[in-house]
């Protein structure tokens, strides 16, 4: 296969590379390059074109999400966003995304809104985990703990309320586990304990914490000065593995004293031997990295790989770089063999979540700081 | 200076000052209202210092408590404000949607007044994009990119915008940073006006008063206008601003207070004035009384020294002695008046005899001097006339010739001395008369060359002039007397010469307003040792030099006439090669036209052969019979006049009416009336009113020929008698009779 020479076809990703301690826009970006890698390396699309990565940066700031898009949208040549970790950037950009006809790839952000809004089309198309999915996999969790009453510690944003959604939903469901009550943090709030606290008095036995790497460590932090008795379990969503989350706290042990569990939708450790080697082979040539162990940030890495040969697909069904063409052929991919798992056909018409709640398990932060799941 | 001042108060005083009581009022009432006065007015001043001392301390109290009161507000809305931009719940609008939807616009809202600051308020996304706001976010329209420049410089910012109605805001940008990525991500953004009306409420009891931005024109308008600020201390986010109020104060209270107190003070002052005036006039009145009837008492005597005045009021005052004082005055007052008086009249009548001796004494050296002129020229009348008579005789042998003509010669020597004595004695005593006239210098100039021509040519000197270019220039003279100087120049100019020599006269106008007559000469010279004492009478030169006749007297006596005449005489000369005397006269503007004299030159020349065959009678009145002899026998050389003579006034009178002459010569001192007289009779009697009257005397003051020539004399010659003047006279008249033209002649000066 001779290598593509025709006019690139760009695929943006718009992250919060920016942002401090963050690894979740890195992590995407080389699970797209990969994918774009091995794409090119085929050929590239519409039978010769290169595709090409563009990045820009939100620093998690939903303004500066919708000024990119914006931005990006006037070219014609980009096929799609590739948005970040943050929910509330990705809600916010759904007007600015519809009004443009910009289709949007979500590897991390997982608010139920993101897919559910009312577009129509939808031009949202998320591989990745959501709340609805996440929350029952996290109380089921503590449940298989044997905790009776958990707390919400929540981020006050529509990512923090889309959980509670969830966890309401969840919990009506179930007749052993209650919720003691909900504290919402803010951004830029300095501190957590005393929300963690309040939980605790209330009689929270497990906290499910909805935050950010940032958050989360602090709250760690803070954590590591209370005595032993009053340690709960923390049954984390998975914001905190967006970032340098151990990095952050003020003593890296810290984490060790607590019963810290955080919910996934992909592992390299998990997935396809075979798939991983090939693609850690060429992260090797390309990243100079070659064990699993050195990607942060995994499920950013392994969704947006994905995704990107998803729309490779699409591309090429519609023959064009037509974006409302591409949308539709989204909606047709068919039997794409991914590295997350074996897609049938990954979104259709009604259906914009490639991942199902089957897919969501649980894992932990080993003592070297890496992610691996639970049994 | 200080004069004009003291004057112009004396005359504002004078009318007051005439009364004693007045200035007896005004010395008491003058002080007294001076110090009132100045009392008044420093009090006033001082009040007023000190009440306008009082407000201004009140501004300034008053401003510096609104100071504080603005101070507060804006530390509470800027500390507010601040304290929102930092609440996380606030911040957290700029990454959740819904919440900024549901509780932001409320919360927001909660602070739209802040303390009675009516803020408005914006979350602005780092674009300065509206996140949510408590009013019509569009206010902020204007200032988004100042509001995206300051978000992403990241520095909380304040500033002056113009608020639309007119009013100025402050807008204030209190920057969101994300502590992660230490950027600007967004702000708290609000602004709230400088009004302050809003910010002061009660704007009436301070007018005019203004919170204002620092360097504002506004402030530095009232400042200018005097008025008052005070910074504001403000939070550190406005310092920046520099705030400032200012208060333009009113002073009208002040000035009405002042008024009123001023008012109050000059009618207390008045009053006292008024009291003070009338008390000094009062007193002043008690001391006038009887001073002026002292005043009186004196104004009678003043009035008449023999007044009686009323009796004394037997005062033991200052008064009392005073009037005492008074009357013993007076007595030895009439007592020095009689004797004064009776030394008076001894001094006046020792005066009146001393004038009257004065009067008499001048009187008779006017009266020798006429004699004197008289008497000599009688006698030298006879020898010249009758040594003229015998010189014209044919029959003469050259030795009786040679002596007439030596008689001749000294006769008129003699003539000429004592005419210069007797004018240089008159001008000595003063009585010389001279009459100033406008005098055309040509003519006197031509007639002192015809004149001395003659003698000239006989020292075969010659003598020409050249004055023709000046013909028509005047000078201020009299006549005769600047012809008797020049005659005694040119006559000099001949006598001091050698044969073959030159005399001219000149005239030098120049460009002054005098004029100068030269009499040139190329004769001896004068030596330098001479030169000072030549103007001194009886100083001659050549006196040594038997030749040269003179007396002395001429230079001397041109010198005193032209010093009548406002003139100068002077020389220059160098020995051995001539002199040049000259004469300096005032000159009149302007030429005149030809005089009488030369009419009566040309008539001169009329020729006596032409009326020779007439009858023609000449009456003389004279009583010397020596003259009437030498008229005689002068008239025979005239044939065909016939000579009839009575010796008085009365005779002549007869004679005139009866023969009814041609021509009347007249002598004016006739034994039994004045020629003057016999004239005037003449003129009355219709026979002999026509008839030309000569006079014939020896007074030849020039006063007196003035004199006869206005009284109607037709020519007035004086004796010794010039027989050729007379002959002329004869032969003009002569010519005349026989054309009808007589009546109309004028008179012919001599």
């Amino acid at each position: 296969m001779s290598a593509p020479t025709g006019e690139p076809v760009y695929v943006a990703i718009d992250a919060e590379f920016g942002l401090p301690h963050s690894t979740s826009a890195q992590s995407i970006e080389r699970g797209a390059r990969l994918a774009v890698e091995e794409i090119n390396r085929q050929g590239g699309v519409l039978q010769g074109r290169p595709m090409q990565i563009i990045t820009t940066d939100n620093l998690s700031m939903p303004a500066r999400g919708i000024h990119n898009i914006s931005e990006l949208s006037r070219k014609s040549d980009v096929v799609a966003v590739v948005s970040g970790r943050f929910s509330p950037v990705v809600l916010e950009t759904l007007q600015t995304l519809e009004k443009n006809k910009m289709i949007n790839l979500a590897p991390w952000s997982s608010a139920d809104g993101i897919t559910e809004n009312k577009q129509d089309p939808n031009w949202v198309f998320r591989l990745s985990l959501k709340d609805g999915y996440a929350m029952p996999v996290m109380l089921q969790h503590a449940r298989g703990k044997g905790v009776k009453k958990v707390g919400l510690l929540l981020t006050n944003t529509a990512w923090g309320r889309s959980n509670e959604a969830a966890a309401k939903r969840y919990l009506a469901t179930v007749g052993d586990l209650v919720s003691v009550g909900t504290a919402w943090y803010n951004w830029r709030d300095k501190s957590l304990i005393d929300k963690y606290q309040n939980l605790r008095k209330e009689g929270a036995e497990a906290i499910i914490l909805v935050a950010n790497d940032d958050e989360g460590a602090t709250l760690v932090s803070e954590m590591s000065a209370l005595p032993k008795d009053q340690l709960l379990p923390i049954i984390s969503h998975w914001g905190v593995t967006g970032g340098n989350f151990i990095g952050q706290m003020s003593n890296p042990g810290d984490l060790q004293r607590l019963d810290f569990s955080v919910v996934q939708s992909f592992s390299l450790f998990r997935a396809d031997p075979g798939k991983v080697a090939r693609v850690m082979k060429l992260a090797k040539e390309i990243f100079d990295i070659s064990a699993p162990e050195q990607i942060d940030a995994p499920v950013g890495f392994g969704q947006a790989y994905d995704l990107v040969h998803i729309l490779a697909r699409a591309i090429n069904l519609a023959g064009s770089t037509e974006r409302a063409r591409i949308r539709d052929k989204l909606e047709q991919v068919q039997h794409y063999d991914g590295l997350v798992k074996v897609f049938k056909q990954p979104f259709s018409r009604k259906v914009h979540d490639a991942l199902v709640q089957e897919d969501i398990f649980m894992a932990a932060y080993d003592a070297q700081g890496v992610i691996r799941p639970l049994p | 200076m200080k004069l004009a001042k003291e004057s112009w108060g004396q005359r504002l005083l004078a009318p007051l000052q005439a009364r004693l009581e007045n200035r007896v009022a005004l010395a008491v009432a003058v002080p007294a209202v001076v110090f009132i006065g100045v009392a008044l007015v420093i009090s006033n001043l001082l009040l007023t210092q000190q009440i306008k001392a009082g407000v201004e301390a009140n501004y300034h109290q008053d401003l510096a408590l609104r100071a504080e009161r603005i101070s507060g507000v804006l530390t509470a809305v800027t500390g507010s404000m601040s304290t929102l931009a930092h609440n996380s719940t606030v911040a957290n609008g700029l990454i959740d949607s819904i919440g900024r939807e549901t509780y932001l616009a409320p919360l927001l809202g909660g602070f739209r007044n802040v303390l009675g600051m009516p803020v408005q308020i914006m979350l602005a996304d780092f674009l300065g994009g509206t996140v949510a706001s408590n009013v019509d976010d569009r206010i902020f329209e204007p200032y988004r990119a100042w509001i995206q420049a300051t978000i992403e410089a990241g520095e909380t910012q304040a500033r002056i915008v113009d608020g639309g109605d007119g009013g100025q805001m402050i807008l204030v940008v209190d920057v969101i940073v994300y502590m992660r990525t230490h950027s600007g991500e967004g702000a708290l953004v609000y602004m709230f006006p400088l009004q302050p009306d809003i910010l002061i409420g009660d704007q009436g009891r301070v007018p005019h008063l203004l919170l204002s931005a620092h360097r504002s024109p506004s402030v530095d308008e009232m400042l200018a206008r005097g008025g008052f600020s005070e910074s504001v201390a403000v939070p550190a986010v406005l310092a920046p601003l520099g705030l400032q109020i200012a208060v333009q104060p009113d002073f009208s209270a002040v000035d009405s207070a002042t008024r009123q107190t001023s008012a109050l003070l000059a009618l207390g002052g008045s009053i006292l004035l008024a009291l003070v005036l009338l008390v000094a006039h009062w007193s002043g009145k008690r001391l006038a009384l009887p001073l002026r009837n002292l005043a009186e008492n004196a104004r009678r005597i003043g009035d008449d020294l023999w007044s009686e005045l009323p009796a004394s009021g037997d005062r033991n005052d200052e008064i009392g002695v005073l009037d005492n004082a008074l009357r013993a005055m007076l007595s030895r007052l009439r007592d020095l008046y009689r004797t004064l008086e009776a030394r008076v009249e001894e001094r006046t009548r020792q005066l009146n005899q001393a004038k009257d001796e004065a009067e008499h004494a001048n009187s008779a050296k006017s009266d020798f001097l006429s004699a004197m002129s008289h008497e000599l020229r009688t006698p030298l009348n006879a020898v010249l006339g009758f040594a003229q008579l015998m010189e014209m005789d044919p029959h003469l042998d050259s030795g009786h010739r040679a002596s007439v003509e030596q008689i001749l010669g000294s006769g008129k020597h003699l003539l000429a001395l004592v005419t210069q004595l007797l004018d240089l004695a008159r001008i000595e005593s003063g009585i010389m008369e001279l009459t100033i006239n406008e005098v055309r210098v040509m003519d006197v100039i031509d007639e002192c060359v015809s004149m001395m021509a003659p003698v000239a040519l006989r020292q075969q000197i010659d003598l020409r002039m050249s004055c023709a270019a000046k013909a028509g220039l005047c000078v201020y003279a009299d006549a005769t007397r600047l012809r008797q100087c020049l005659l005694n120049l040119i006559s000099n100019a001949i006598k001091y010469n050698k044969p073959g020599g030159m005399v001219s006269i000149e005239c030098d106008a120049g460009e002054t307003d005098e004029l100068r007559i030269l009499v040139r000469d190329n004769g001896i010279g004068i030596p330098p040792e001479r030169a000072g004492d030549l103007f001194q009478k009886f100083s001659r030169l050549g006196r040594e030099a038997s030749s040269i006749e003179g007396a002395g007297i001429g230079l001397a006596l041109t010198r005193h006439i032209m010093h009548l005449m406002s003139g100068e005489v002077g020389f220059e000369s160098v020995e051995g090669q001539g002199s040049t005397f000259w004469l300096n006269l005032r000159r009149v503007a302007g030429i005149m036209g030809v005089s009488t004299a030369l009419q009566g030159n040309a008539v001169r020349g009329v020729s006596s052969r032409q009326a020779a065959d007439q009858e023609f009678t000449v009456l003389y009145v004279e009583d010397n019979p020596v003259n009437l002899m030498l008229v005689e026998r002068v008239l025979e050389l005239r044939p065909g006049v016939r000579l009839i003579s009575a010796h008085n006034a009365g005779l002549g009178r007869e004679m005139a009416r009866v023969h009814r002459p041609a021509l009347v010569l007249l002598d004016i001192q006739l034994p039994d009336k004045s020629g003057y007289e016999l004239l005037a009779e003449l003129r009355q009697l219709p026979e002999t009113a026509a008839i030309p009257v000569v006079a014939l005397s020896a007074a030849a003051m020039p006063a007196e020929i003035e004199r006869a020539v206005a009284s109607g004399f037709y020519a007035y010659l004086t004796k010794p008698l010039r027989i050729n003047e007379l002959l002329a006279i004869v032969d003009q008249l002569r010519a005349l009779t026989a054309t009808p033209l007589l009546g109309s002649l004028s008179g012919m000066r001599s």
